[in-house]
């Protein structure tokens, strides 16, 4: 009974046509980035080693398929929680709406089922679109800009070879998942609190915005708060792109995210045995 | 005063003997034969490492294989992505090549237990380089080091250690260049960045060391 309700959950998501928005936006903008870098990004990368090339020449092309996957992953990391939270915020408060609980309560299915099969169809929602984003940005970028050395700037510019990228791709889209989990288990539980979807959907929009902008920020007073935000985590994908990657730190992050998904879990568990259900 | 007498011809003597042994040196010979040594290598192939140190650009080692054929055609033949310091072959040997140089020999200094000449190249024509400082070694005329002072780009010191070739089995080139120009506007905001690090009205000094192995020199095709 439980797998059944699972696989009606999943068929749920991928039903409806909000879902294909988010793989739409993705496939839009990886189109529109692979336009961008193949004719720009020889000038960028002109300017940025212009100062150098008085005193040093280049061989070998650094325009190729893993620069821009990074650009990909680094461009579209803010924008993706928008794309999830707009499917996993309407899979709870959509069924109020819509007024569907109350005939599937009232067979002997547990409210401890659907939540779990909620958030379990959410989480294969979010693999999926990351999933998609890593095979669309390495394929596309490898077909038509080949393959290359990485250039990633950051406090310095770090420059590795083609065979030492690839692992650093599929660990930094681990991490993106562990950190989009987060961003959907928060909007799930806010869609268990409230009974409109577009408000469970604006609230979690408005909660992740401001918590970005906030991590975001170099100030004093808010570098203080920093820590106890859950989005100040969720870069930690960008620590695969340094020669020596501090892992206890990732394990602390990723600890961090995990923790955050049991509570918004927990948080989602009490709300929904709690709830009336009038609507 | 007879005493006198004797300390002023002794040191009278002592300086003539000394400015008869400085003028010995013929700078000319000197570049002549650090020159022969030079052009007598018609060919060359090599496998190279180049390691690149420099504080604002980290990237492993790469391999290269290096081709050499003369007078000036030089290919580096690598995978990826490398990095070469640009007055460190052609236009080095270009100018030290040339027979329109001025030259002046400017003593002698010992470096790593190798005695050598010290020569200054001034090169006649106005071009990117204003000066060579060579170190000659005085036992074999192998050029140990090299200080090329550029118009534009600072100066490059090179530091060349050799083997059992003629040609040497480690580079070391050190250098001044400004740092890098980030486009902070499409580089995105999502990571913490020391711009002060960036700012490029510093110069920054870096070292390009290359290891050379497995030379074939003035090589027929078959050995290639």
């Amino acid at each position: 009974m439980k797998v059944k309700i699972l696989f009606i959950e999943i068929y749920k998501v991928f039903i409806r046509r909000r879902s294909y928005i988010g793989f739409a936006a993705i496939l839009f903008i990886v189109i529109m980035l692979l336009v961008a870098v193949s004719h720009e990004a020889k000038t960028v990368l002109d300017f940025l080693t212009s100062n150098l090339k008085d005193s040093f020449s280049f061989q070998g092309n650094l325009v190729n398929g893993n620069l821009y996957a990074h650009i990909v992953l680094r461009s579209l990391w803010v924008h993706i929680p928008l794309l999830i939270v707009l499917v996993t915020g309407d899979l709870v408060s959509g069924e109020y709406q819509s007024g569907t609980f109350r005939l599937v309560l009232s067979r002997p299915v547990s409210r401890f089922t659907i939540i779990s099969s909620k958030f379990i169809a959410g989480f294969i929602y979010v693999v999926l679109l990351i999933v998609f984003l890593a095979v669309l940005s390495l394929g596309l970028g490898y077909l038509f800009l080949g393959k290359g050395d990485l250039l990633v700037t950051g406090n310095t510019i770090n420059i590795f070879e083609s065979d030492d990228v690839l692992w650093r791709f599929a660990l930094s889209y681990l991490f993106g998942i562990l950190s989009m989990l987060t961003v959907a288990s928060l909007s799930i539980m806010l869609s268990t609190l409230f009974d409109n979807s577009i408000t469970a959907i604006l609230m979690s929009l408005a909660i992740v915005i401001s918590l970005t902008f906030v991590s975001t920020f170099n100030i004093p007073f808010i570098n203080i708060i920093k820590p106890f935000i859950f989005t100040t985590y969720m870069g930690g994908w960008q620590s695969f792109f340094e020669f020596k990657i501090d892992m206890q730190h990732i394990i602390f992050e990723a600890i961090i995210l995990v923790v955050h998904i049991v509570a918004f879990y927990i948080l989602s568990l009490y709300i929904f045995l709690r709830k009336d259900i009038l609507t | 005063m007879k005493i006198f007498t004797k300390i002023y011809v002794l040191v009278i003597l002592a300086l003539s003997a000394a400015n008869v042994l400085a003028q010995d040196i013929d700078p000319l010979i000197v570049l002549d034969s650090a020159q022969n040594k030079i052009q007598n290598i018609k060919s060359y192939t090599a496998d190279a490492e180049i390691d690149v140190d420099v504080d604002f650009l980290q990237m492993s080692p790469r391999k290269a294989k290096i081709t050499y054929e003369y007078p000036n055609k030089l290919d580096i033949d690598t995978k990826g992505f490398i990095m070469i310091p640009k007055y460190g072959f052609r236009p080095f040997m270009k100018t030290i090549a040339n027979e329109d140089n001025m030259v002046v020999f400017a003593g002698r200094e010992e470096i790593d237990g190798n005695n050598c000449f010290i020569l200054k190249l001034l090169p006649k024509v106005d071009g990117k380089i204003v000066m060579i400082k060579l170190w000659v070694r005085v036992d074999d005329y192998l050029i140990r080091r090299s200080e090329t002072f550029t118009r534009r780009s600072g100066s490059f010191l090179i530091d060349f250690i050799y083997g059992k070739e003629v040609l040497p089995d480690k580079m070391i080139f050190k250098f001044e260049t400004k740092g890098i120009n980030m486009p902070w506007k499409i580089m995105g905001n999502s990571i913490d960045v020391d711009e002060d690090k960036f700012k490029d009205a510093d110069m920054k000094t870096g070292t390009v060391t290359i290891v050379f192995g497995n030379y074939i020199i003035n090589y027929d095709d078959d050995d290639r």
